[in-house]
């Protein structure tokens, strides 16, 4: 189930060495906004692929995906919310704010699983690019929801607030649904759908012979990232730290049962699943809390998700997730 | 001597989500412009690299008259009062006017 093996393919081992270079602080520095436009590029080409496959599959499975994705969505950043405020007693704010990072989804980490697919030759369906970008949103709405509610039970001046704090929770709540990461899935699904496929044959190599390049050197700035992170876990405390390697588990479950039993899917589609499930947000998610929930604490959800989640699913969760769904696929 | 007018010149180092509040909030109080560049730093909650959406700074900065000064203030301060992180300072500033 779990060997080295599993370690030695190069998004791993480029992660591993951003991680290797932030921690002997070395000056590699990469250009600004280039992981930016390498996450477009990417965002693009896992659009684009997974549009083109969707031409040729069954549109109720897809429907049936939309459908699953959404209980994900809105299901775990409530399971999340009742560990941290219940079982860890943290403040409602800081609980809404990270439950919503574990609701929504790391595209970082679905890029991983699918190299990791790739590299063992085991095919996947294309639903699980739709749940990708359905799942985006959701959780930033449930996070929005739980801290509104917290504030109001916690008896806020919220009149003081309103006028200015209406107009920006509905804007929040539209930039939710339209933020890039939504937009470049969606359209490049879109795209590849509906284009015609002899067209689509000329831009085809420039979004796959070089997909796992561009994916390493992401990967190796995601690296750097993390790296940078793991000195904040001092401040997270022990039990932060513990959520951030269990929430990923009940997720990852959530996700291959529903994957196997609920979509029907392959090995390969019920792991690109249970990633989903498993995963935390630390691109799209982070700054709609920082706009949404200011009274957060960004070192938390940008530590647990970039610092402990990530490479924990990475390293250990998707050869995990991987293994569970060759169990249930028999 | 040239002819300048004083002026009050507000810096604000804030998370860039916060850039078009604080551009609402300059062109409401009566700053004439703005200029906003992206900027790298750390503090309380960590380094700030800018490789992250949510790590991302920008340095704000606006200049007031005397008059609109209490007002601008009393606005990043309501904001900064709602939990966003704002680090905010003034300085004088002597504005050459524009040519008529």
């Amino acid at each position: 189930m779990f060997d080295l093996s599993n370690l030695l393919i190069p998004a791993f081992l480029f992660f591993a060495l951003g991680v290797l270079a932030s921690v002997v602080r070395s000056d590699l520095r990469f250009p600004p906004d280039l992981a930016k436009a390498l996450s477009i590029y990417l965002l693009v080409a896992i659009g684009l692929k997974g549009g083109m496959e969707l031409a040729q599959a069954d549109l109720g499975v897809a429907f049936g995906a939309v459908l699953v994705a959404l209980a994900l969505g809105f299901g775990l950043p409530l399971i999340a919310y009742l560990i941290l405020w219940r079982l860890g007693r943290f403040d409602p704010l800081n609980s809404a704010a990270i439950a919503a990072h574990y609701g929504s989804v790391s595209a970082g980490t679905f890029l991983v699983a699918i190299a990791f697919l790739e590299s063992h030759g085991v095919a996947y369906e294309s639903y699980p690019v739709i749940m990708l970008a359905i799942m985006e949103s959701p959780a930033i709405l449930v996070g929005l929801f739980l801290a509104k509610l917290s504030r109001q039970s916690a008896a806020v001046d919220v009149a003081e607030a309103v006028p200015s704090e209406n107009g920006e929770t509905r804007r929040m709540i539209l930039d939710s649904l339209t933020n890039g990461s939504v937009i470049l899935l969606l359209g490049g699904m879109l795209i590849g759908y509906v284009a015609d496929p002899g067209a689509l044959v000329t831009i085809e190599p420039f979004y796959t012979e070089i997909f796992m390049g561009v994916l390493t050197l992401f990967l190796l700035e995601m690296g750097m990232e993390a790296g940078r992170r793991l000195e904040a876990f001092r401040q997270v405390g022990l039990f932060l730290t513990g959520f951030g390697l269990v929430m990923p588990l009940i997720g990852g479950v959530f996700g291959l049962l529903a994957g196997h039993y609920l979509l029907s899917l392959g090995m390969g589609g019920t792991t690109l699943v249970a990633v989903l499930g498993a995963s935390a947000s630390y691109i799209a998610v982070p700054p709609a809390m920082r706009l949404a929930i200011p009274e957060a604490n960004p070192s938390y959800y940008l530590t647990l998700a970039l610092g402990i989640t990530f490479p924990f699913n990475v390293v250990i969760g998707i050869p995990l997730y991987y293994g569970a769904a060759g169990w249930l696929a028999g | 001597m040239v002819a300048t007018e004083p002026g009050k010149q507000i810096h604000v180092v804030a998370n860039g989500e916060r850039e078009r509040r604080l551009i609402e909030t300059a062109q409401k109080y009566g700053a004439s412009g703005y200029t906003v560049w992206d900027a790298r730093g750390g503090g309380r909650t960590g380094d700030h690299t800018g490789t992250l959406d949510a790590d991302r700074n920008i340095y704000f900065v606006m200049v007031v008259t005397e008059e609109n000064l209490e007002q601008m203030l009393a606005a990043l301060e309501r904001m900064m009062g709602r939990g966003h992180r704002l680090a905010v300072w003034v300085t004088e500033a002597r504005v050459l006017p524009r040519p008529a």
